[in-house]
C-alpha cells in the first residue's frame, strides 16, 4: 500500500538512539514509533506518530491511511521547497542541551539507547540538578489539550471540538482540514503537537484551517492558550519510570479496596505495586514495603492521580529533602519519614 | 489486539534497509529480520548522504527493537 509512496523518499530506519543528533531529531522520545521527513539540507517537513498512552491507547492517534497521508504531504512541501523553507525554520527546535544521547548524565544503556532513555536521563539528571519544572513533564500536548479530536485516518481533519475549548473560541468546528499552526505547514497530528510543544503556556497562536473541501473557503483565526491546557497524564509514559518514579511504583487503590480499609472514596490512597532494587534502596531502608498503603503524602490526604503523584514527588521534593507518607499497615497508620531517591 | 496489529503492519512496512557489514551486524543481534531491500539500516548519514545525490527527501523511522 505504501511502497510507491517509500520510492519516493529515501528510507532509513534507525533502531536506537546512539549517535543520533539531538537538535535535529526531537521528537516525543516515550513513543515506540516516529516518522521525520526532511530534506537533504536538514530542513524538517514533518514528523508523524503520536501516542497518548498504554494498551489500546498506543494506536488511538495512527494508522495506515494517515501515514499515507502525511507521506504525500510530505512530498507536497519537497516539490514546495526552496520557496517554503521560511515556513518550515520553526519545525527545528532549539538546540538541543546534550549533542547526542551518550552526552546525557544519568542515561541508561543497555544493548542500546531506546527512545525513552533520553528523556530519562535527562529528567532525572535535571531533578538531580534540581531544575526540573513542569514544563519538563508536560511534553507534547495531544490536539483534545485544545479541544480538538481529529480523524485517525487522515490527522489534519477535525472530528469533534470540545465545546468552550480554544479551539471552539478560535471558531475550528467538526469537518474542518487544519492548515497551518503558528505559520508552520501541518502534515499530522504530531505536527500540532509540536507547535503545543514548543508554546508557552500563556500565548496566541495563528492557525488557518479549511472548510468545505475544493470549493469551500480558507480562515485564519487565533487560538488563544492559558491556564493548565498543557497538563496531561504522564503515568504511561516509560521515561516517568527510570526518569520520575525512579524504582518506586506506587498505583491508585481501587474504589472497592477503600471501601475495605475504611478508606474514604475521596481521599488518597495508593498501593505500592513494585519497589525496584537498586533504585529503590532508600524507600526499603527507611522501611516501606510492596503492598503497603500510602494513605496520606506529607499530610495531604486530597485524591490524586497516579500522574499527579509522580509530578507532586518530583516537583515538590529536591535532593537532600524528606518526604513523610503515612502507610496504612495491618490496620495501623504508619509514619514515615524518607529521604528522596 | 490492535496495538499488536500496528505495530507489526507499521514494522512490516518500514522495517527495510539496505545495509553495510556493521549494520547487518547489528539487525542480526536485534533480530530485526523483516526488512525489505531499499531501505537503509540504522545509518542516518547514508540517508542524508543518498538524498543529496538524488534530490529526493528523508523518511526517517526511529523504532527500537525490543
Amino acid at each position: 500500500m505504501l511502497e510507491d509512496l517509500e520510492q519516493q523518499f529515501v528510507c532509513v530506519r534507525a533502531v536506537q538512539m546512539k549517535g543520533v543528533d539531538l537538535s535535529l531529531f526531537q521528537f516525543d522520545w516515550d513513543q515506540t514509533w516516529c516518522v521525520f521527513f526532511l530534506n537533504a539540507d536538514g530542513t524538517i517537513y514533518g514528523r508523524y506518530g503520536t501516542r497518548a498512552g498504554n494498551g489500546d491507547k498506543s494506536t488511538t492517534h495512527i494508522s495506515v491511511p494517515s501515514i499515507k497521508k502525511s507521506m504525500e504531504r510530505a512530498l507536497e512541501l519537497h516539490r514546495g521547497y526552496p520557496a517554503n523553507q521560511a515556513q518550515l525554520a520553526g519545525k527545528r527546535g532549539p538546540k538541543f542541551e546534550y549533542a547526542t544521547a551518550e552526552k546525557i548524565p544519568n542515561v541508561e544503556e543497555h544493548h542500546c539507547i531506546h527512545c525513552h532513555n533520553v528523556r530519562e536521563g535527562v529528567l532525572r539528571t535535571k531533578w538531580l540538578d534540581k531544575k526540573l519544572t513542569a514544563a519538563d513533564l508536560w511534553v507534547y500536548p495531544l490536539p483534545e489539550n485544545i479541544g480538538l479530536k481529529m480523524d485517525v485516518n487522515d490527522g489534519l481533519r477535525v472530528m469533534s471540538v470540545t465545546p468552550h475549548s480554544p479551539a471552539a473560541k478560535a471558531g475550528i468546528r467538526a469537518g474542518d482540514d487544519l492548515i497551518s499552526l503558528a505559520g508552520q505547514p501541518l502534515i499530522s497530528q504530531a505536527d500540532i503537537q509540536w507547535v503545543l510543544h514548543q508554546s508557552p503556556v500563556e500565548t496566541k497562536l495563528a492557525v488557518i484551517f479549511a472548510r468545505g473541501g475544493k470549493e469551500g473557503t480558507t480562515t485564519a483565526a487565533t487560538l488563544t492558550l492559558g491556564g493548565s491546557w498543557k497538563e496531561s497524564d504522564i503515568a504511561w509514559r516509560s521515561s516517568s519510570g527510570p526518569g520520575l518514579r525512579y524504582g518506586f511504583w506506587a498505583v491508585p487503590l481501587a474504589a472497592n479496596d477503600k471501601l475495605q480499609r475504611n478508606i474514604p472514596a475521596d481521599s488518597f490512597a495508593f498501593r505500592v505495586r513494585n519497589l525496584y532494587a537498586p533504585r529503590a534502596g532508600k524507600l526499603k531502608d527507611a522501611g516501606l514495603r510492596e503492598g503497603d498503603i500510602i494513605v496520606a503524602v506529607d499530610g495531604k490526604t486530597e485524591p490524586m492521580t497516579e500522574s499527579q503523584f509522580i509530578t507532586y514527588l518530583r516537583l515538590s521534593h529536591s535532593p537532600g529533602d524528606t518526604i513523610r507518607f503515612t502507610l496504612l499497615r495491618q490496620g495501623k497508620r504508619e509514619e514515615l519519614e524518607i529521604p528522596m531517591w | 489486539m490492535r496495538t499488536r496489529w500496528l505495530l507489526t503492519l507499521f514494522l512490516g512496512l518500514f522495517g527495510a534497509c539496505t545495509n553495510t557489514q556493521a549494520q547487518d551486524d547489528l539487525r542480526k543481534n536485534l533480530k530485526d529480520t523483516n526488512v525489505a531491500d531499499h531501505w537503509i539500516y540504522d545509518d542516518i548519514a547514508a540517508g542524508f548522504a543518498e538524498a543529496k545525490a538524488t534530490g529526493k527527501p528523508l523518511l526517517v523511522t526511529f523504532r527500537c527493537v525490543p
